[in-house]
C-alpha cells in the first residue's frame, strides 16, 4: 500500500526494475508480521549489491539471539499464565491477581513482537539490509504520546503518515486534532480485528491521549520530585487498562476484569500453580530488563573495549543456550493473527 | 576475535551439548509426552481391544496389566483429557480395531464424558489437527531431542524435587499414563467437578447414540463392554447428584442393546485426587476388567457352540 500511495503522491519514483519490486514484496524477514518496511526505505537498498561485513553479521547475530530469547524464553513462558487466567471459569476475583496477569500480558505481547522484530532485523542485517527499530523500550515512556512513538513504530508511523496526517493531523484546530487522533486510534484498533474489544482498545488509548493533550500532565509531573517515576507509573497504568480490552475474549470479560482491577481489593484467592510462579518470575525479568534501560546504566563502561567484545560473545552464547533450555511451549507469534 | 559469530556458536553448541547430556533425567519429560499424544492419535497400528474415555481412562486403564489376562491381545488406551463418548470418538475407536482381530471396544463411562462440553473433544482434536511437520517432529524427532527438553526456573530452584502433592507420570506406548503421588488429596477434584456440571449436564443425545452404536457394533460382531470408572465415594455422589447421569438406566439400555456391563467395586480402588486412579489401583482395575472380558467372551463362545449343537 505504501508503495502505491507514495508513487501516487509523487514521494517516490516508480520502480523500473521488476525484480527490485518483487524482491521488496517478498523480503521474507518482514513479510508476515512486520516491521512494516516502506518501499521508499527498502527499494533503494535493494538496488545495490551488498557485501556484509563481520560487524554487520555480528550485529545481526546479537539481534537474532536476543530476539529468540525474548520470544521463546520470556513471551512463551508468560503465555501459559496469561492464557490460564483468561480461560478460567470462574475468574479470580483478586485485584492483585489481575494486575499481575495484565502486566504479564503486557510483557508477553511486547517481548513476543519485539523478539520477532529483532529476529527480522537481524536476518535483514545478514543480507546487508537495514530495517528500522520497531520497539524502543515502550514501557519506559513517561507520556502516552512517547509510548506511541516507541511501540510498534513502523505501524504507528504508518498510521500517522497515511491516516492521521492526510485527515489533517493537528493543523486544523484543536478539536479537529482530537477527532483525527480518535479516528486514527480507532482504525488502528480495528486493524487488529473486527471486534468491539479491539475497537475499545483503540478508543481507550484515544481517550487517554486526549486527556494527556488537554491537561499536559506529563509536563506538570516532570517538575515534581521523582516526577519521571510517577509518569512512568501513570503511563503503565493506562497502557495496562487498555491491554485488558485487547486481550479479553469480549467486551463483557474486559469490563469485568477492569472492574476487579479497579476494586483494589485485598483478596488473595488465586491459584499459585507452576504456570503462575513461572509467569511471575519472567514478568520480574522483563520488568528488570526495562528498568535497566530506564535507569540508563551502561555496562559497556565497566569493561575495556577488548574485554567487552569477549563479554558480548559469551553473552550471545549464553542467550542461545538459555533459549534452548528455558524455552516455553512453542506458541505462534501473537501478531501473526492480525 | 575475527569471527565472533562463529565463536559464539561454538561456545553455545558446547554449552548446549554439555548441559543436554549431563543434566538429570528428571528434566527430560516434555519430548516423551509430546511423542506419547502424537503417537496415540496418529499411529497407524491396529488393535484387538480399544478402551475409550476421558482422563480417568488414560490414567486408570493399563493395557500392560490387561495383557497379563488377555495374553497376546493388542490393546490401546484411547483416553483423552475431557474426552467424550461422542459419535466422532466412537467412530475413531472403531477405526483403530483390526477387522480380522478380536474386535473388542471398551467404553470407560464417566458422567462428564457424556456431556456436551466433553463432546467438543478439544484435546483429541488438538492432537488430531496438528500440522504434518509437527506430527513428524513429535513422533520421530522428539525422542532424539529429549536431551534438549526445556525446563523452568521454578524446577531449577526446587532442584527437581517434586512436591509430595505433585503428580508423577510415566507414559506408555499403549496409551496409559501411570500416575501417582506421594501425598494424595481425595477431595481436590471435587470443586472443579462442582463447576463442570453447571449448565453442562449429561446429554440424552450422546447417550442415545452410545446405545444405538452399541447395537450396531453388536450386530456387526464387535464385542462392546462398558464400566463406570471408579472415583471416591464423594465424587460418585456428586456426579450422581449434579450430572443427571443415571447409571442404572444407562446400564439397562446398554445391556439391552447387546453390550456387556462390567460392575466395578468402587471401594477397591484408590484415587489420588478424588477423580483419577493411582498407578497400583489402575493396574488392579485393568486386570479385573480384562478378566471380565475374558469370561464374557468365553460365555459368548460357549453360547454360540451350544447354538451350533442345537
Amino acid at each position: 500500500m505504501s508503495y502505491t500511495i507514495d508513487v501516487y503522491r509523487g514521494r517516490m519514483k516508480p520502480v523500473t526494475h521488476l525484480f527490485h519490486f518483487y524482491a521488496f514484496l517478498s523480503m521474507f524477514p518482514q513479510l508476515v508480521a512486520g516491521p512494516i518496511v516502506r518501499a521508499r526505505d527498502l527499494i533503494p537498498q535493494l538496488a545495490v549489491c551488498r557485501n556484509t561485513t563481520e560487524e554487520e553479521r555480528w550485529e545481526g547475530m546479537k539481534l537474532i539471539a536476543g530476539g529468540y530469547f525474548k520470544k521463546v524464553v520470556i513471551a512463551d513462558n508468560l503465555a501459559p499464565f496469561v492464557n490460564t487466567a483468561f480461560a478460567a471459569v470462574p475468574a479470580s476475583e483478586s485485584s492483585l491477581y489481575w494486575w499481575l496477569v495484565i502486566s504479564a500480558f503486557a510483557f508477553q505481547i511486547f517481548f513476543d513482537f519485539a523478539g520477532y522484530s529483532d529476529i527480522a532485523r537481524g536476518l535483514a542485517k545478514w543480507m546487508g539490509y537495514d530495517f528500522l527499530v520497531n520497539f524502543d523500550h515502550p514501557y519506559t515512556s513517561t507520556s502516552l504520546r512517547e509510548f506511541w512513538s516507541r511501540w510498534h513504530i513502523s505501524l504507528s508511523t504508518w498510521f500517522r503518515d497515511y491516516v492521521y496526517i492526510p485527515l489533517g493531523g493537528s493543523k486544523k484546530g484543536e478539536a479537529r486534532g482530537h477527532i483525527n487522533m480518535w479516528l486514527t486510534m480507532v482504525i488502528s484498533g480495528l486493524w487488529h480485528g473486527a471486534a468491539f474489544h479491539f475497537l475499545a482498545w483503540g478508543a481507550v488509548h484515544a481517550f487517554f491521549l486526549s486527556v494527556e493533550r488537554l491537561t499536559s500532565w506529563p509536563e506538570r509531573l516532570k517538575h515534581l520530585p521523582f516526577g519521571s517515576v510517577f509518569s512512568l507509573a501513570a503511563v503503565m497504568f493506562q497502557v495496562l487498562i487498555a491491554w485488558v480490552f485487547f486481550r479479553a475474549q469480549d467486551l463483557t470479560q474486559a469490563l469485568s476484569i477492569i472492574g476487579t482491577m479497579l476494586e483494589f481489593n485485598g483478596r488473595f484467592g488465586f491459584p499459585t500453580t507452576d504456570a503462575f510462579k513461572v509467569g511471575v518470575l519472567y514478568l520480574a525479568l522483563g520488568l528488570a530488563m526495562e528498568l535497566y534501560h530506564f535507569s540508563k546504566i551502561d555496562i559497556r563502561k565497566w569493561f575495556p573495549p577488548a574485554v567487552y567484545r569477549s563479554v558480548e560473545v559469551a553473552s550471545v552464547a549464553v542467550l542461545i543456550t538459555l533459549s534452548v533450555f528455558l524455552r516455553g511451549a512453542g506458541m505462534q507469534f501473537i501478531y501473526f493473527q492480525f | 576475535m575475527r569471527n565472533r559469530v562463529f565463536l559464539a556458536l561454538v561456545i553455545a553448541a558446547t554449552l548446549i551439548g554439555l548441559i543436554g547430556f549431563l543434566r538429570p533425567d528428571a528434566m527430560r519429560t516434555t519430548s516423551r509426552e509430546k511423542w506419547f499424544w502424537t503417537w496415540k492419535t496418529h499411529s497407524k497400528d491396529i488393535y484387538d481391544v480399544v478402551v475409550l474415555g476421558d482422563s480417568r481412562v488414560y490414567r486408570g486403564i493399563s493395557p500392560e496389566s490387561m495383557r497379563k489376562v488377555l495374553t497376546g491381545y493388542r490393546i490401546l488406551n484411547m483416553g483423552y483429557s475431557s474426552g467424550s463418548l461422542s459419535p466422532m470418538m466412537l467412530a475413531e475407536a472403531e477405526k483403530r480395531l483390526d477387522r480380522s482381530g478380536k474386535r473388542i471396544i471398551v467404553l470407560g463411562v464417566t458422567p462428564y464424558a457424556l456431556t456436551p462440553k466433553a463432546a467438543k473433544d478439544e484435546h483429541y482434536l488438538q492432537e488430531k489437527n496438528r500440522a504434518a511437520a509437527e506430527i513428524i517432529e513429535n513422533m520421530y524427532l522428539a525422542p532424539l531431542l529429549r536431551h534438549f527438553d526445556p525446563t523452568t526456573p521454578v524446577k531449577l530452584a526446587t532442584g527437581f524435587k517434586r512436591s509430595p502433592t505433585e503428580s508423577k507420570e510415566e507414559f506408555y506406548e499403549s496409551g496409559w499414563v501411570a500416575t501417582w503421588r506421594d501425598q494424595s488429596n481425595p477431595t481436590e477434584a471435587l470443586t472443579s467437578y462442582e463447576h463442570a456440571f453447571a449448565e453442562n449436564r449429561v446429554s440424552t443425545n450422546i447417550i442415545d447414540n452410545v446405545i444405538l452404536q452399541t447395537g450396531k457394533w453388536t450386530y456387526d460382531g464387535i464385542h462392546v463392554f462398558a464400566f463406570r470408572l471408579p472415583a471416591t465415594l464423594e465424587m460418585i455422589q456428586l456426579e450422581n447428584r449434579k450430572s443427571g447421569f443415571d447409571e442404572k438406566i444407562f446400564r439397562e439400555r446398554f445391556e439391552k442393546a447387546g453390550g456387556c456391563w462390567i460392575t466395578v467395586n468402587q471401594k477397591e480402588y484408590r484415587s489420588y485426587d478424588g477423580s483419577h486412579m493411582e498407578k497400583d489401583s489402575a493396574q488392579s482395575l485393568s486386570q479385573f476388567i480384562a478378566q471380565d472380558i475374558w469370561h464374557a467372551i468365553g460365555e459368548h463362545s460357549s453360547s454360540s457352540m451350544e447354538g451350533a449343537v442345537e
